[in-house]
């Protein structure tokens, strides 16, 4: 799931379900691979939009940080969702998850950012906090020599990485400590799940090349 | 597991919020907006803010 959209139909009367079940997603993907009861919020407000992330509340607009299993470090980790024009799938309009250490400043190592229509750097993208010889020695000021200040193109809108992909990227880097040997499984599973979500979106944005691979496949 | 907590405002409620949030960041929606625009916020609850309103106002 989440780089998500494309969530089932229903009425525009059931965003709070929607929401529901999409905090329910966040929730149980991080607390069967990385955390333990992390509990996530979603907050419902018109016209048909929905936060979610940790440590929402009716006065706090504002996601928090949370520590993963051993406090290896900590993520910070919102969406901005909203319905669609139909009024029946929830889209997400903007999300981050950032990665902190788990120092006492809580250093930001790396954020994973997306947000629809943006023109001066890409929608989706990384940065990364820390030195860079490489920048160091650029000629001329390229962004003041910051390397957190560049935006790495990351997939763009459909293809931009997941909760799982920071997961699995937390894990195989030894930056955070599964809950136990099942986290494949658990990311297998929802990608999977995600993945079909994705293509129903796919094909009902483009259903003539849908209908072209069908005939392709012999399928009418 | 624990259910996801769902919170329901109203316009009236989420339009408070928001100003509160932007007079405890010392900001303007404009200026806030001016960040975001370049992707350079000065702080983490900046960008947390951005994220719940951006495009609301």
């Amino acid at each position: 799931m989440p780089a998500g959209y494309g969530w089932p139909s229903v009425a525009a009367a059931d965003l709070q379900r929607l929401a529901r079940e999409f905090g329910e997603t966040v929730q149980r993907i991080l607390n069967t691979t990385v955390c333990r009861d992390v509990r996530i919020s979603a907050v419902v407000y018109e016209p048909g939009m929905v936060l979610v992330g940790y440590g929402l509340g009716k006065s706090s607009l504002r996601t928090a940080r949370f520590p993963v299993l051993s406090r290896r470090c900590w993520l910070d980790i919102g969406y901005r969702l909203r319905l669609d024009e139909a009024g029946r799938h929830l889209a997400v309009a903007a999300s981050f998850m950032s990665v902190f250490a788990a120092d006492d400043d809580k250093t930001c190592l790396c954020r994973f950012d997306y947000e629809r229509g943006k023109g001066e750097y890409p929608e989706a993208h990384l940065q990364v906090y820390g030195e860079s010889g490489a920048l160091a020695s650029w000629s001329g000021t390229p962004k003041r020599r910051q390397l957190e200040r560049l935006h790495f193109a990351v997939g763009g809108r459909r293809y931009r990485p997941t909760l799982e992909d920071v997961v699995e990227f937390l894990i195989t880097e030894g930056l955070a400590v599964p809950r136990d040997e099942g986290w494949r499984e658990v990311l297998r599973t929802e990608r999977e799940a995600f993945q079909r979500i994705q293509l129903r979106a796919a094909i009902r944005r483009d259903p003539e090349t849908a209908r072209e691979v069908l005939k392709d496949l012999g399928i009418s | 597991m624990a259910d996801v907590e769902v919170i329901k405002l109203s316009r009236a409620e989420y339009n408070r919020t928001v100003k509160a949030e932007l007079r405890r960041l010392g900001l303007t929606y404009s200026q806030l907006a001016e960040q975001a625009r370049t992707r350079q916020f000065t702080s983490e609850d900046a960008r947390r803010v951005w994220l719940a309103i951006g495009g609301s106002c």
